[in-house]
């Protein structure tokens, strides 16, 4: 990171505003002494956001997920994208790595972002215990931390951490499956079974008690362990369970590549509910075959933290309030199926 | 075969009672297993009419979901090698059958054919580097297992923008294939058509080891390799040949699973080679090669096949599968250890 990005501070000005002090009034000092700092020195980043009317202070962001460039996490990008166009008046700085589960990675990018001095950090968390290390490292020096898509509650009892950590931004599986209960009610369905496609997923689960808590009828499950890589026998285990529970009248998959082939195994009439979107899903809820799908709006989780990030450096503002926002669950059924197929083929959905 | 101890002069003219003759065959623990766990679902899953048809048409679905392979990879560890990728190899045929049809708008039937030819083309990639390194295959095969695993994912990503190809009965002259490869047949219990190429290679496969010459030629050089060549045995094109056939008959099965779902998945396949390896080893085939069967490995593609339809239908806790299929793998290799060393004392 060039001098540039410093706003013209010197390096001994810039460990002398970091020295120590990691409270939010701390926080406040300082933004105040680096903004005074910008004025007198008139960066070219400062001189622009003065133009644009707003305060002088670029905000540095660096976003750094487990995620890959598939079609979940291009959605996510497209939302960080969008919402640093969308902010560029402000003065906003946007990094982006994706680590592509690769752990080692996602610690090496959080590790740069607190070398580059950023001042907020968003991350992913699937494994808590790898990336505690390093983001209590980024509290230490003050950095803003916000955690998405995956992550909620991981550092509730990490003090280290808790020091400058704002909010969680993502769908909370529980409260996703309830919405999923709430649908199945509003179908009239009896019986639901949740097809649980993989055995060490905790998400998973969560989903299915969120769907037992909202849900009127009665609520089973069916572990298919690696139920993704034998997708025939994944149907014929479905077909099976139909076979033997003739009263259960509604199906939950839980990803939609377990969800559609499923289709075919359940009896003529079942309500059938996904987790995720796909062109499959789209055309089946299009076509009534399939009654709703669960969306986690994953382009809010790229999108917000970079307003949250703006608002944090120039104004102070948090949000959430010690609870997560979500961004989910999303219902997205017959109603509504053409419009969002019309945006998820823009790439927002 | 294994028994040194052959050497005895008089043990051919020894005479051997029906039932130990019986006992002494690699796939009668394996035939005495299958029976075991359909008794045992007849009872705890009678309600959901185990014994009828309709549950017939289940679980022979996912026993031919493992049985077609699993039955070139039996004559393949008969020969003394293992193949990891086959496994993934039905995953990445899927996937190439999804591009040529989708993607690059070929017809079904050529696009088919490259498919298989591409499965020959891994195959013979797996042999010669085994025979021409003298790696262990296990090694190699792994090798060949990660590589196309990645390919799977990367280029499935790279292409589609997501992680599975759809839309494959886009492709010109699905329908026919569709109804040779994937249909169902016998309303309005609706087996798979898959179940009888199961039975087709099953048939073929045990014609092949015990009537045919190349048959023999898979025992030598699984038993032992040296001797085999002694006797002017060609041992590596034998082995070449199995890696040859596993492979295609992977790519056959990437071929019916597309077909049939119309789409596949990047991960298709994945840690199906083990499965694969288990329905052989309870078939009576021997990890270090030179003895099993093809009949047997069939029933052990069988009671696999049963039990994970079988805990579902007898409305037991899901969870609890693999414990299952491990206590039965277990079970069937002790009894196929004490009949195999009741068959060799049987015969000093």
């Amino acid at each position: 990171m060039g001098s540039e990005l410093h706003h013209g501070l010197s390096e001994e000005e810039l460990e002398e505003l970091d020295g120590g002090r990691v409270d939010r009034r701390g926080l406040l000092l300082r933004g105040g002494v680096a903004a005074a700092g910008l004025t007198m020195l008139g960066s070219p980043a400062a001189a622009f956001a003065a133009r644009a009317g707003s305060t002088a202070k670029t905000t540095k962001l660096a976003v750094v997920t487990h995620g890959d460039t598939g079609s979940f996490w291009s959605v996510f990008k497209a939302g960080v994208d969008q919402a640093t166009r969308d902010l560029k008046g402000r003065g906003v700085k946007v990094t982006q790595v994706y680590a592509n589960n690769d752990v080692a990675k996602q610690v090496a990018g959080i590790n740069t972002a607190i070398a580059a001095k950023v001042d907020v950090i968003a991350t992913s968390v699937p494994d808590a215990s790898a990336l505690k290390g390093p983001l209590s490292n980024a509290a230490k020096k003050g950095i803003e931390i916000i955690t998405v898509n995956s992550g909620e509650d991981a550092f509730d009892n990490v003090p280290a951490i808790q020091k400058t950590f704002e909010t969680h931004v993502g769908q909370d599986e529980e409260v996703a499956g309830e919405g999923a209960g709430r649908q199945f009610n509003a179908a009239g369905a009896k019986s639901v079974v949740v097809v649980i496609h993989e055995a060490s997923n905790s998400g998973l689960t969560e989903r299915a008690a969120g769907v037992k808590k909202t849900f009127h009828g009665k609520t089973s499950t069916l572990l298919i362990p690696n139920a993704k890589s034998d997708i025939p026998g994944t149907v014929a285990k479905v077909k099976a369970y139909f076979a033997r529970n003739h009263g259960t009248d509604a199906l939950l998959g839980l990803d939609p590549d377990v969800t559609v082939p499923c289709i075919a195994a359940a009896p003529h009439g079942t309500k059938i509910g996904t987790f995720d979107l796909n062109g499959d899903v789209i055309k089946n809820l299009e076509s009534g075959k399939m009654l709703f799908a669960i969306d986690q709006q994953q382009y809010l989780q790229g999108y917000l933290p970079v307003v949250f990030s703006v608002l944090f450096v120039n104004n102070l503002n948090t949000v959430g309030g010690g609870k997560p926002i979500l961004t989910g669950p999303g219902i997205v059924n017959r109603a509504n199926a053409a419009r969002v197929a019309a945006l998820a083929k823009a790439g927002t959905r | 075969m294994v028994d040194t101890t052959a050497a005895h002069s008089d043990e051919r003219l020894l005479r051997v009672g029906a039932a130990s003759r019986l006992l002494a065959r690699p796939d009668t623990g394996a035939f005495l297993g299958a029976l075991a766990v359909f008794g045992l679902f007849a009872i705890f899953a009678h309600s959901a009419g185990w014994v009828g048809l309709a549950d017939a048409a289940q679980w022979t679905d996912q026993s031919a979901q493992y049985g077609i392979v699993a039955v070139p990879v039996a004559l393949l560890m008969i020969g003394g090698e293992f193949d990891l990728s086959a496994g993934v190899m039905v995953g990445s045929s899927g996937l190439l059958l999804g591009l040529l049809g989708t993607r690059a708008h070929m017809e079904i039937w050529p696009a088919i054919v490259l498919v298989l030819l591409f499965g020959a083309a891994v195959g013979l990639v797996n042999g010669i580097t085994v025979i021409k390194t003298r790696l262990p295959s296990f090694i190699v095969t792994l090798g060949t297992f990660f590589i196309l695993q990645g390919v799977n994912a990367a280029g499935t990503l790279k292409i589609t923008g997501t992680v599975s190809i759809e839309n494959i009965d886009s492709t010109p002259g699905f329908g026919s294939a569709y109804r040779l490869f994937s249909s169902t047949v016998w309303s309005p219990y609706d087996f798979k058509v898959k179940v009888i190429w199961w039975i087709g290679l099953t048939a073929a496969g045990t014609w092949l080891l015990t009537r045919t010459r190349f048959g023999n030629w898979i025992y030598g050089v699984g038993g032992d390799p040296v001797a085999a060549r002694n006797v002017g045995v060609p041992v590596a094109l034998t082995k070449v040949a199995l890696f040859v056939l596993t492979s295609m008959t992977a790519a056959l099965l990437g071929v019916i699973e597309a077909l049939e779902l119309r789409s596949t998945q990047a991960n298709e396949g994945v840690g199906r080679e083990f499965i694969f390896i288990i329905a052989a080893v309870v078939g009576g085939c021997l990890l270090t090669g030179g003895y099993g069967s093809v009949v047997g490995t069939s029933f052990g593609a069988a009671i696999l096949g049963m039990a994970s339809i079988g805990i579902i239908l007898a409305g037991w806790d899901s969870n609890w599968t693999y414990t299952f299929l491990g206590a039965i793998l277990v079970l069937a290799v002790l009894m196929n250890a004490a009949f195999r060393a009741r068959a060799t004392r049987s015969r000093l």
